[in-house]
């Protein structure tokens, strides 16, 4: 437009006409906002959630080995060209209990070094082995500060095993990579309902190997792109060759290892056998010196017994002549005293003789007789010393005798002496006697033992080579048994989250796919009547101009600038809007369902390139198109008023039954309904299209919020299920015993959760095996979606849930693969198909289960309370039990069920916001196309004098009728937009059903209507502003 | 007798954003009961103005204009649709029929309000249309529309007939037939109708001609030689 005045002029027009410019701006932003919107939402959702995993390094594959993995492989792996990071990780799944006794099931982790990382939502990480993460989203209510302890009562927790400790302390909270979503998946542990995870230290972990390897590839692959899945698939081979390898070396290695420690363990029993032999034979030896021994012992003492009774003869001989003796030397020694006595007297009167012959000689000396001389002295003398010297005589025969006495004593006494010595000595060969005797019964009791000793050893040695053999025999026969090991090279795909999302966000994809044509060829036909509307009210203008000279482009360009600008602004607000709304709305459920992240703003400019281009070419094309026709005509015969479309009679006016009762106002109406078919059909459009859009939203939160109630009141009416540790492989004999105290009716069932194999991906599904289908229907009513009956499953058989069959393309007669979490497999062939909205079930019989895994044991039950009983008093009844794990109120259940839901009321919102907004503007616009074309004519019977109320309906009553029918038609497009949109909302777990409630049809028409009415409130306005001068007016 | 149409002091002035124009500055006039009036002047004279505030579709800035003793110029909006509705008929220089309803059915549209209204197949007769009535107004010719207007004016039986430049958009023999046609009308029923016009030639025809003049009423008086629509010439 390189005319100034034609630019003046343009700008005077969009200051002129602002509604009609406004309206074009509104249409293109509304089409634009919904198509960019949604279109940009999945890449929003997916950039939101792809960039957290990149930045946590999520992993491109996870290697699992049934013998697990080596620190030396994780090197070798890292040396690989395609890998970044490598890394070796321990998990297990345990049972913990709770302070309050309640029992978890856990995910056990190793705390990652780069791969699979965890963002900390509060807390520290873990610093001492005996410390834990715990999951964010942890439903098991387990805070930090708690303590949880790994269950020992539960027999099958092989977390116990796996580590260091039985108790940890929760330092801290955590989102995971490895778990984006809700989902914890199974286990084959505990309750097999996992609660959530919790990261450990990995010397928390008592385990001598990894149990898999993360490797993160030298990719930055946007999630789910065909770059990233092709780059995967070309890796593929390569890392399955690496798993084999590595696995296949240390499977060598494993049974080199063991095989060398049976030979080892084999010549060490050899030697032991013979040691230990040897020993036997040892002892045996001298056992039986020892029984020499003891006899030579009785030997001897018999010997020294008999010595010393002769001994002690001998002595009592002695002691006789001893006794003799003394009897000798005692009267001996009296005779000698008794010598003495009459020695001494004798010597006594010798000496007084002595005396007085002495007295009488000197009596003679004095006298001077020489005593010599008197005779009698002499004779007297003479006689003394005779005396005398018999006395001497008798001394010296004493003396002899006293000698001889006294060598008798010394004699008798040395002969006493060696006699007491005798007798001590005997006492002492007594003693020793007996001690000897108390010896040898010691011996013999030694011996004794020795014997028993000997029997208890040489059985121990039979025994203990017979166990070393038994066990060597073992592990002979495992080894033998331990064959190659299963090696799995798992990619993303088989991360429940990771699946989830891509399917969730599928959802909207779809909805982007679908909805926005709707609101862009909508907003295409905004634009076409209102520019067709503008072209031919500017015919004059066009004239005039044509005949001063412009050129058609010059004149064509003044519309297409007018048009264009609209809808480059509309364009870019809606855009800017709506790729910053739709996102942001979309996401508030989607962020209840996975880790909370904040959703990233994507701004793609092919989109961007798009919508400018589909807004252009609606707006600036069709006025193109419009323009064309008017340019190509003389600028005479433009300036000549072009004749308003003529009245035409309408097919109504041949029923004349109904024709003839309208008033003719109505007449007028009816076939100004007709007159305009453009506007015609694009008010029908518009509305109906609006209509549909609540009716489908109003329908979405109808199916949202019903399918609970059906799930529970209709399909699984049991009132409870209880899960056990199975005794005997059935129900608890305490369980059993209090549910028949209580009256409650009970069905015993295998319950668990297996991986659903479909192409190559894996699916969480739960399932069901009953003890008997026989009242399998008190518990859970199976019928297909029509209500008809559908056969139980026999032999190898199952039944699905409608969901899986929709969902995961399992058909009736399909064989399915079901894999747990130990790898074992089911194969069972489908035959039926049930209707069921919560949850994705298989149902099978326990004989079935049973006979393909082997080991199967009844876990749960399905329980029907008695009639009028309170449900938490029963439940606080049998959660007592002995072994009850857990206790699932369905009626509970149900409604927290319709609360998650909840969540997707925003959705509905955005839903029924955006009919608003397209039920406004298009009516909005129509009404005002209507009312600007027909100026004239309101003028007209307003001069006419037709009061205000009456001048209104004369134009409203088209809008309501056009209205009536849009919304009829809407109603019925909404019915199959609705079961549309519902066949394309994929949310785990729950499926809708295709219900819209009677209320939601009538609310979708009023919805409409009231927006209609809105737009006649604002339209009254422009009425009332229509000058009747206008009838004066020449016709332009 | 008292005048059936009045006048009195009549100004009005426009108001757009800032400027003001003055579009009738003190007109005063009468016209009586039965009259055959014609209003000339010029393009911008203030003709129109004079008929919007006599039709009841504008209002007056100062003055007053009193239609058979009631004061028009008092009336509210309400008041004045209801004025249009019963009292005024309209022929405008378009025809303004309603193009999605037939000839007979453009009449009814403006009967069907009134209180007293003529036959509309009657009244279609009267103005020669008796075969045209199913017609709609394209299949029509510009004559046969502005008698549709006439009729429609006419079944209303209003008190007061106006029309607007009725043979503004029509060709000279059609114009006179239109003009016989209001001609005949006022004289067989005794309506009063006013004709505004800027062609001098029709005041010949009139019982009084009023001659507007820059917002001014320049002359008015009573024709002393009325002529038949026939023998007019322009």
């Amino acid at each position: 437009m390189t005319h100034k005045m034609l630019r003046r002029s343009s700008l005077r027009d969009i200051r002129g006409s602002f509604s009609r410019y406004f309206a074009i701006m509104a249409i293109i932003a509304l089409g634009v906002g919904f198509f960019s919107g949604l279109r940009i939402t999945t890449p929003a959702m997916l950039k939101t959630v792809g960039d957290f995993l990149d930045e946590k390094n999520f992993y491109d594959f996870r290697l699992l080995s049934a013998i697990g993995w080596e620190e030396d492989q994780v090197g070798e792996m890292k040396g690989e060209t395609s890998a970044r990071y490598v890394e070796g990780s321990y998990s297990a799944d345990a049972v913990f209990v709770t302070d309050d006794g309640r029992e978890l099931v856990m995910k056990l982790h190793s705390m990652p070094d780069k791969i699979n990382g965890i963002s900390l939502s509060e807390g520290r990480l873990p610093e001492a082995s005996d410390e834990c993460v715990a999951d964010a989203g942890f439903t098991g209510g387990v805070k930090i500060g708690d303590r949880i302890t790994v269950s020992l009562t539960s027999a099958d927790s092989d977390g116990k095993s796996a580590l260091k400790h039985r108790e940890f302390v929760v330092v801290g909270t955590a989102d995971s990579s490895l778990y984006i979503n809700f989902e914890r998946g199974n286990s084959s542990v505990g309750s097999g309902a996992v609660s959530g995870f919790i990261y450990l230290l990995p010397e928390a972990f008592d385990l001598e190997y990894y149990t898999e390897i993360y490797v993160k590839l030298d990719t930055d692959g946007e999630i789910y792109s065909d770059e990233y899945t092709g780059y995967i698939d070309e890796v593929r081979p390569v890392w399955e060759d690496i798993a084999e390898r590595s696995s296949g070396e240390r499977y060598s290695r494993l049974y080199g290892d063991a095989k060398g420690k049976i030979d080892e363990a084999k010549a060490e029993l050899d030697e032991k056998r013979l040691d230990g032999r040897r020993e036997l034979d040892d002892a045996k030896a001298e056992l039986e010196e020892a029984a020499i021994e003891i006899a030579n012992g009785e030997t001897e003492l018999s010997d020294a017994e008999n010595e010393i009774i002769r001994r002690e003869k001998e002595l009592a001989d002695a002691k006789a002549a001893l006794d003799e003796g003394k009897a000798a030397l005692e009267s001996s020694a009296a005779q000698i005293s008794d010598g003495e006595n009459e020695l001494e007297s004798a010597q006594s009167a010798l000496d007084a003789a002595y005396a007085e012959l002495s007295a009488g000689e000197t009596a003679y000396s004095a006298v001077g007789i020489d005593p010599a001389s008197v005779p009698e002295l002499s004779a007297a003398r003479s006689e003394l010393a005779r005396r005398q010297a018999q006395i001497d005589a008798m001394r010296s025969a004493l003396g002899s005798a006293k000698s001889e006495y006294e060598a008798g004593y010394a004699e008798y006494e040395k002969n006493q002496k060696i006699y007491d010595d005798g007798v001590s000595q005997i006492a002492g060969a007594k003693k020793k006697l007996s001690e000897s005797a108390a010896e040898l019964d010691e011996a013999k009791r030694k011996y004794s033992d020795g014997l028993a000793e000997y029997a208890d050893a040489e059985k121990e040695y039979d025994e203990k080579i017979a166990d070393a053999e038994e066990e060597i025999a073992d592990a002979e026969e495992k080894l033998g048994e331990f064959s190659y090991p299963a090696v799995y090279l798992l990619d993303r795909s088989v991360n429940i989250g990771y699946s989830c999302l891509e399917s969730d966000s599928g959802i909207v994809r779809q909805i982007s796919r679908i909805f926005p044509i709707f609101f862009i060829a909508v907003a295409a036909l905004v634009c076409m009547t209102t520019m067709g509307r503008m072209v031919e009210d500017s015919r004059t203008q066009i004239g005039v101009l044509k005949a001063l000279g412009y050129g058609s482009a010059s004149i064509m360009g003044k519309f297409i600038f007018y048009s264009g600008s609209a809808a480059a602004v509309g364009c870019v607000t809606g855009y800017a809007l709506g790729t910053w709304l739709f996102p942001y709305v979309i996401w508030l459920p989607y962020e209840l369902m996975y880790i909370p992240l904040r959703l990233k703003y994507v701004f793609s400019p092919a989109l961007a390139a798009i919508s400018l281009i589909v807004s252009l070419l609606c707006s600036a094309g069709v006025t193109y198109l419009s323009c064309r026709q008017e340019t190509r005509e003389t600028a005479a015969a433009l300036m000549r008023p072009k004749a308003p479309a003529a009245g035409k009679r309408v097919f109504l006016e041949n029923i004349g039954f109904i024709w003839n009762r309208l008033g003719f106002l109505r007449k007028v109406s009816v076939r100004n309904i007709f007159r305009y078919k453009k506007r015609f059909v694009m008010m029908i459009l518009g509305v109906s299209g609006s209509t549909a859009l609540l009716l489908t939203g109003l329908g979405l939160r109808d199916s949202i919020s019903g399918f609970a109630s059906m799930q529970y009141d209709d399909i699984q009416i049991a009132d409870a299920t209880v899960s056990y540790n199975p005794e005997d492989g059935g129900v608890p004999h305490e369980l059993g015993e209090k549910l028949d105290e209580l009256g409650v009716d009970y069905l015993p069932m295998y319950e668990g959760g297996f991986d659903l194999l479909y192409g190559s991906r894996v699916k969480a599904v739960n399932i069901q095996a009953p003890e008997s289908f026989d009242r399998f229907g008190d518990f859970f009513i199976v019928k297909d979606e029509k209500g008809g009956d559908i056969a139980f499953p026999g032999k190898d058989e199952a039944i699905v849930s409608v969901s899986i069959r929709d969902r995961y393309g399992v058909k009736v007669g399909d064989t399915i693969t079901l894999r747990d979490s130990d790898m074992r497999e089911l194969r069972l062939k489908v035959v039926g198909v049930f209707d069921n909205h919560v949850y994705n079930y298989v149902f099978m019989s326990f004989d079935t289960l049973k006979g393909q895994l082997g080991d199967s044991e009844l876990n749960a039950a399905y329980m029907n309370y008695p009639d009028g009983s309170d449900h938490s008093r029963m439940f606080a009844e049998i959660s007592e039990a002995d072994g009850v794990r857990n206790i699932t109120q369905l009626q509970v259940f149900k409604e927290r069920v319709s609360n998650m839901m909840k969540s997707l009321d925003f959705v509905v919102l955005v839903v029924i916001l955006s009919a608003a907004g397209l039920a406004f503007v298009v009516i909005y616009n129509l009404t005002n196309i209507n009312i600007t074309e027909r100026v004239r004519e309101i003028a007209t019977i307003k001069v006419l004098g037709f009061f205000r109320r009456e001048v209104s309906s004369y134009v409203m009553r088209e809008n309501i009728v056009l209205t009536a029918m849009g919304a009829a038609l809407g109603l019925v497009l909404g019915v199959f937009l609705h079961r549309f949109v519902i066949s394309q909302i994929v949310i785990d777990l729950v499926s809708f059903r295709i219900y819209i409630a009677p209320v939601s049809y009538i609310l979708a028409v009023i919805l409409t209507f009231v927006f209609m009415f809105l737009v006649d409130l604002f339209m009254q306005i422009r009425l009332d502003r229509i000058n009747m001068a206008e009838s004066l007016k020449t016709v332009e | 007798m008292p005048a059936f149409v009045e006048f009195r002091n009549v100004k009005k002035i426009y108001k757009t954003g800032e400027v003001e124009i003055e579009a009738l500055s003190d007109v005063s006039f009468e016209i009586g009961k039965g009259e055959f009036c014609v209003i000339v002047g010029a393009s911008g004279a203030g003709k129109t103005t004079i008929l919007n505030i006599l039709g009841g579709m504008d209002t007056l800035t100062s003055g007053s204009v009193f239609l058979d003793g009631r004061e028009v110029s008092a009336l509210n909006r309400r008041e004045l649709t209801a004025y249009r509705r019963y009292d005024v008929g309209f022929v405008f220089q378009f025809y303004n029929l309603v193009q999605n309803l037939t000839a007979r059915e453009n009449v009814e549209l403006a009967a069907q309000i009134c209180r007293d209204p003529l036959d509309a197949a009657e009244t279609l007769r009267q103005v020669g249309l008796a075969d045209r009535m199913n017609n709609f107004p394209a299949q029509l010719s510009g004559g046969e529309q502005q008698r549709v207007a006439i009729a429609r004016a006419l079944a209303k039986n209003p008190k007061l007939l106006l029309c607007d430049e009725p043979t503004g958009a029509l060709d000279y023999k059609t114009g006179k037939a239109v003009l016989k046609l209001l001609q005949d009308t006022c004289r067989e029923s005794g309506m009063t109708v006013v004709v505004i016009t800027h062609n001098q030639a029709l005041t010949a025809m009139a019982d009084r001609i009023i001659t507007v003049k820059s917002g001014r009423i320049e002359s008015m008086r009573l024709n002393g030689d009325i002529k038949d629509v026939e023998s007019i010439e322009w």
